[in-house]
């Protein structure tokens, strides 16, 4: 992973998702790594479900890239899944992040891309600066750390 | 490996790779039933009808707060069927580290020899160098009585003194602790981890 996200670029998604989730009057709004770790969201999900549908909704947008790229689609492919209430759309943000949004049916689906659009720009923006700030910092190694670490897997597993 | 400063979460992303039935979604199992429930997660399966693992496993495990940082390691499987492969590429994406989980029998060397293979061959594609990346080996069935010797495997997958390698049986437990304690530790050595 190449982006090196601070406190102040957390700020900035946190309030970029604030806006798409009251503008689109959406369930949730969840923003992941594409290797599937979550980063931040806002809305009505369960704590413990967000590592689960990180996992889940950047394997699912992974797979559906890889069959577009196998039948030639060039363009970014989405996913939106429709249900009775809800629908769940994900999209692919850049190489490294995935954007989801659950949202009542009785919002157009127009209305959520037209306020998509917005967002995406704001968070390439974060992104390309949490880039550049990854080629600039270099974090010193914390030996005490993985020392406490190996202490507490110990215990865990009770070796 | 991605630190969130606002939640002080340290996430990494371990993969369990391997030929198909070799256990590899024994090792979650395992973790699984004995971790505490407080700090693990369920185990997400996308399986076949026929109870074989589909697109992954995965399951979400913590610990408790280290210089005020929380680990979480999300552990996943890969499907080990040959046709699969399209699906193993896509799970390795962004790994920190892996365990390549061996069947030890005689007849499953060619299995293990090809998933290895094929497991570096991704990498590759994905311009991940092995370099960069802790790969523990665990030969597994260790229990079972057509086994070959740890040395042979060790030759045949051409590992040499310095790459780590567990003896397990998955599914009584031992050895499953070990292989990924024995990972985490690498791939924390291998990071900068600044708190």
């Amino acid at each position: 992973m190449s982006l090196y996200l601070t406190i102040a670029h957390m700020e900035q998604i946190e309030e970029v998702l604030d806006t798409l989730f009251w503008d689109t009057e959406a369930k949730a709004v969840l923003l992941a790594y594409d290797n599937g770790q979550f980063i931040s969201h806002k809305g009505e999900l369960a704590e413990r479900d967000l590592a689960v549908l990180s996992a889940l909704t950047a394997a699912q947008l992974s797979a559906t890239l890889e069959v577009a790229r196998l039948v030639g689609e060039r363009s970014r492919f989405q996913v939106l899944q429709e249900g009775v209430n809800h629908s769940v759309y994900t999209l692919a943000v850049n190489e490294d992040l995935l954007l989801v949004i659950v949202f009542s049916n009785q919002i157009p689906l127009g209305l959520v891309r037209m306020v998509l659009r917005q967002t995406l720009e704001q968070l390439r923006q974060i992104a390309a600066d949490a880039r550049s700030a990854a080629d600039e910092d270099e974090p010193e190694e914390d030996d005490e750390f993985a020392r406490l670490l190996a202490d507490e897997l110990d215990d865990l597993f009770d070796m | 490996m991605f630190i969130n400063p606002k939640r002080r979460e340290l996430n990494l992303k371990i993969v369990y790779y391997g030929p198909a039935r070799g256990g590899k979604t024994t090792n979650l199992q395992y973790i699984h039933n004995r971790a505490d429930p407080k700090l693990c997660g369920d185990l997400v399966s996308l399986k076949t009808h026929e109870d074989r693992t589909l697109f992954f496993d995965y399951m979400q495990m913590e610990l408790g707060k280290i210089k005020g940082l929380t680990p979480k390691f999300n552990l996943y499987t890969v499907p080990g069927q040959v046709y699969y492969s399209a699906s193993r590429k896509l799970i390795l994406k962004g790994a920190d580290g892996i365990i390549f989980v061996a069947d030890s029998q005689q007849d499953r060397l060619q299995a293990n020899l090809r998933a290895y293979r094929d497991m570096f061959q991704h990498l590759k594609e994905l311009r991940m160098s092995p370099k960069k990346i802790p790969i523990v080996v665990q030969f597994n069935k260790r229990d079972l009585p057509n086994i070959m010797p740890v040395k042979t495997l060790r030759a045949a997958m051409r590992l040499n003194g310095q790459s780590p390698c567990f003896e397990s049986i998955a599914i009584e437990g031992p050895g499953v602790y070990e292989t990924l304690k024995m990972t985490i530790g690498l791939v924390i050595k291998r990071a900068k981890i600044a708190t």
